[in-house]
């Protein structure tokens, strides 16, 4: 039989028998030229071009139907000084399809000689091969084609996930940007009310005064602000009768995180009592005042005049 | 192959749209950080434009003014040299020397365009009278407008 490989080259000096379906090959076809017949798998592949059918050779009985070659037949034919053995037929050894072993040389006497060096060779004059490699070529086609696509793919899958965690990082940062910049309208709004209660008493109804300004303050603050209202601001006001007014001119954010901002704050306090000469005395001051979210709410947790 | 191609294009659809929101997200985050960094200089540039505002030395009256008027607007300016001007006569007889320090600044507004910070100044003032000097205390409103790359004065309130 002979072979083409796939430049077309006729390699019918060394014949490579292959049984098709399995079926054993002709023992004439061993007989034939024994030091150059192959052994291949039976379920093996054909590799060469199977719309060009083998030739048969000078050696080949014309009879035998020669399926399409299989590829392991290229292990032997690249190199034709290197002998192997094809043992044909239903003994005939199987290997897994694809990963053909040299096989056994047979001696001079028909006896099959194993021979590792011949064996080495073989396999690295296979492997060196600029033929299709039986078995692996059927392997490695589908791989060549999807090759690219799959690199392509994983390319954009890294690219994706890339996308993915820069999004992940800059929707936490504008979320953090959306809360602060929330945080700095709550908190003023709150910082300038607050504080204008905090400034806003009367004589006449302290303790609901101060009920109404520790509304808005945290509970820390609460307490400070209980106490100093309690020991100087309640005495001093029932004793000169006072009345006072607050009010703020301006506000301005100082800082301000999600939970956390310092105002600035311009207040105004008109001071009514009975000590002062005239009606009324507009006391204008600066306050820092520290305020912080608890319980969903902007409240007083500080406040510091200048 | 059909499956890859399948694959490829699913995942470049997720790429595009992943990639698409999150040039939006540093687009959006980098205007935010450009305008917390806004935020940050014009508190900076009001107290110190305040300052100069509010300080001043009888000796080189002329050149106190000039240094305030250089920070702001042509027509903020105009105003304010007119202004101080009239006093300019006033603080010479009475010898009158002004410090000035920012205790707090606090943004009220900002566009990036526009800002109003309030500044509260702490000043020590001599005069013929009182030579130890009276401490005060300064609330300033002020006005900032962006004329190119930079934040001018347009308006000064004292509040």
């Amino acid at each position: 039989m002979t072979e083409h490989d796939e430049s077309g080259k006729d390699r019918s000096e060394f014949v490579a028998v292959t049984p098709r379906g399995g079926e054993p090959a002709t023992d004439e076809a061993v007989a034939a030229e024994p030091e150059d017949v192959a052994v291949t798998e039976p379920a093996a592949p054909p590799v060469d071009d199977p719309a060009e059918p083998s030739q048969s050779a000078e050696s080949e009985p014309p009879a035998a139907p020669t399926a399409p070659e299989p590829a392991t037949a290229s292990i032997v034919a690249e190199r034709p000084d290197v002998p192997s053995l094809d043992k044909t037929g239903a003994d005939a050894p199987r290997t897994d399809p694809g990963v053909r072993l040299p096989e056994p040389e047979r001696d001079a006497d028909g006896g099959v000689e194993v021979s590792v060096r011949v064996a080495a060779e073989g396999m690295a004059a296979a492997l060196s091969s600029a033929a299709p490699v039986p078995g692996l070529e059927r392997d490695a086609e589908p791989t060549r084609s999807a090759g690219p696509l799959a690199i392509v793919t994983a390319v954009c899958v890294v690219l994706a996930l890339a996308a993915a965690v820069l999004l992940a990082v800059t929707a936490r940062t504008n979320s953090h940007h959306r809360a602060v910049a929330a945080a700095r309208t709550a908190a003023l709004d709150a910082a300038k009310r607050e504080t204008a209660v905090a400034l806003t008493y009367d004589y006449r109804s302290l303790d609901a005064d101060f009920q109404r300004a520790e509304a808005g303050m945290s509970r820390k603050f609460r307490a400070n602000y209980a106490r100093t209202a309690a020991s100087s601001v309640a005495p001093l006001a029932t004793k000169t009768h006072a009345i006072t007014t607050g009010t703020i001119a301006a506000g301005g954010v100082v800082s301000a995180t999600p939970d956390t901002a310092r105002i600035l704050v311009f207040a105004n306090q008109t001071v009514e009592n009975k000590l002062l000469n005239a009606t009324s005395r507009l006391d204008r001051s600066v306050i820092e005042v520290t305020m912080v979210k608890e319980n969903g709410r902007w409240v007083i947790d500080n406040l510091q005049p200048f | 192959m059909r499956r890859g191609l399948a694959v490829l294009i699913a995942v470049v659809l997720v790429l595009v749209a992943t990639g698409g929101f999150a040039v939006i997200g540093v687009r959006h985050a980098s205007h935010q950080n450009s305008l917390n960094d806004e935020r940050a200089q014009v508190a900076l540039l009001a107290g110190r434009y305040a300052v100069d505002f509010t300080s001043v030395d009888y000796r080189h009256l002329q050149a106190d003014f000039d240094a305030a008027a250089k920070n702001a607007t042509a027509d903020f300016s105009k105003k304010y040299l007119a202004t101080v001007q009239a006093f300019a006569t006033l603080y010479t007889k009475g010898q009158v020397v002004q410090t000035t320090s920012v205790d707090l600044a606090g943004v009220s507004s900002l566009t990036s365009t526009s800002a109003v910070v309030l500044v509260a100044l702490k000043g020590v003032a001599t005069n013929t009278k009182t030579k130890l000097g009276t401490q005060q205390l300064f609330r300033m409103q002020i006005s900032l407008t962006k004329v190119g790359d930079r934040w001018l004065t347009n308006n000064v309130v004292p509040l």
